[in-house]
């Protein structure tokens, strides 16, 4: 593949490899820049690429291989884990409609999961990834993010209702 | 059979089951409300999920990202520069092609020089020869259009969207066919081969202006002019013909502070032009690209 047919197939994908790194990064600006080295480091590394398998699957690996190596250098999975719900959010402009607020939460709720459940919730149930797709992205077994996903989900979906449960609370105490 | 595990009901819902295994977990459905219930909130999340990211991929791309896939930086890429050839009078052109079915007549640009060399020998059969320097100029003129008209058609485009910025539409000798107020870019379509359909470009608030014929890659092709109360788009123009090539990704490439967007799809050739944030020209790109697939 020539350097601009690479490139060409690069900048097509950068849509969904944004919307990927905003879910692993939380917030905008480190996605971008998660992206923007994932794209110096595909460039570097084009001649690793073999014709006839998936560049996105390939493309979407070293974004989250990037993402896990810069989490461990850090060292601070914890303390990104606690803070990355404040940091969503922080690049858009402020959401004024309960439907906006309602996806700012999905997304909140998402950040707390752990990366390996984001990764799986982020390829299969945003991308549209098949599980066999995912697991090569991912570089485990099917039966792994099988798991990985089922768990997301319904972790996904208790942090929602409590969520929901807190500021119907919240909205009654206040109508008092 | 055992109540389905988490794992299970999700992998049904994630259509990832065979067809004995959704049998029994529909199964199971039908008969266990709660599950039922689950079943229903957890796709309700997942909707919920995608919807949350869906504004990320219509976001437009940082120019910062489309350099670093081209290997290079935003900096760079923004003050890249490259000759926009001067374009040549339009009169000139059109007094060799004058036939309404013009690409009928003419149908490569080397043609257009063949029409001129015999015109220039039947020039000398009943001149004296002191005009031949005026001939040379305009077979040398006449060749010049055939490179704008061909090889150099990404210069061209970028030079003639510059005059539509500067001069605007009222200027008749950019125009070939002008955007008259209700006839949106009808007149314009009758221009093209019967065979091509303009983009909806209003969604994007681009309103048609005029536009011209031109050759692209030695075939028929018209230049269409926008402009936009978006001053983050910004006046553009599309241009868009028959071609004989094979289909093309789209290719990003510049002209001085011009940004080209050119590729081929289905017997067509296309381009955007235009001096907008490349993200925001490459989210048209892919609302056209979208469109044209829809046609």
């Amino acid at each position: 593949m020539s350097t601009t047919a690479f490139s060409d197939q690069l900048i097509a994908l950068l849509p969904r490899l944004r919307r990927f790194a905003r879910g692993l990064a939380g917030s905008a600006v480190e996605a971008d820049d998660l992206v923007q080295a994932a794209c110096e480091r595909a460039l570097a590394r084009s001649h690793q690429f073999q014709e006839g398998t998936r560049f996105d699957s390939w493309m979407f690996r070293i974004v989250q291989t990037i993402w896990i190596d810069l989490i461990r250098s850090r060292n601070v999975r914890q303390e990104e884990a606690e803070s990355e719900g404040d940091r969503i959010g922080t690049d858009e402009p402020v959401r004024r409609t309960e439907a906006r607020i309602a996806l700012k939460e999905v997304m909140v709720a998402m950040a707390d999961l752990p990366v390996e459940q984001r990764t799986a919730l982020l390829l299969v149930t945003v991308d549209g990834m098949s599980y066999k797709e995912a697991a090569e992205v991912a570089d485990v077994p099917v039966g792994t993010i099988m798991s990985r996903l089922a768990r997301a989900r319904v972790a996904l979906q208790a942090r929602l209702e409590a969520g929901g449960l807190r500021r119907s609370r919240d909205d009654a105490e206040a109508n008092r | 059979m055992q109540k389905p595990t988490d794992e299970l009901l999700v992998a049904f819902l994630d259509g990832e089951l065979d067809e004995a295994q959704r049998t029994e977990i529909a199964a199971w459905l039908d008969q266990d409300a709660e599950m039922r219930d689950l079943a229903g909130k957890l796709s309700e999340s997942a909707s919920l999920l995608r919807a949350a990211f869906d504004d990320v991929e219509h976001e437009p791309l940082p120019a910062r990202l489309i350099a670093a896939a081209r290997g290079t930086t935003a900096g760079a890429l923004a003050t890249e520069t490259s000759n926009v050839v001067a374009f040549a009078p339009r009169s000139r052109f059109k007094t060799i092609i004058t036939d309404k079915r013009w690409w009928m007549g003419v149908a490569t640009a080397a043609a257009v020089t063949g029409l001129v060399i015999g015109g220039g020998v039947g020039y000398f059969a009943n001149n004296e020869p002191a005009k031949i320097a005026a001939v040379k100029q305009q077979l040398q003129q006449a060749q010049s259009n055939v490179a704008l008209a061909s090889g150099n058609w990404l210069d061209n485009i970028a030079g003639y969207h510059k005059m539509f910025v500067t001069a605007g539409s009222d200027d008749s000798g950019l125009v070939d066919v002008p955007g008259d107020d209700g006839q949106d870019t009808r007149k314009a379509t009758q221009k093209l081969p019967s065979d091509i359909r303009l983009p909806n470009l209003k969604p994007w608030d681009l309103s048609y202006q005029g536009g011209r014929r031109l050759i692209v890659e030695g075939r028929p092709a018209m230049q269409l002019y926008y402009t936009t109360g978006n001053k983050q788009l910004g006046p553009l123009t599309l241009v868009i013909g028959s071609s004989n090539r094979p289909d093309s990704n789209a290719t990003l490439d510049h002209r001085d502070d011009v940004n080209v967007i050119y590729w081929r799809h289905q017997g067509h050739s296309f381009a955007i032009v235009g001096t907008a944030d490349i993200g925001y020209l490459w989210n048209l790109y892919k609302d056209i690209a979208y469109q044209l697939n829809n046609i």
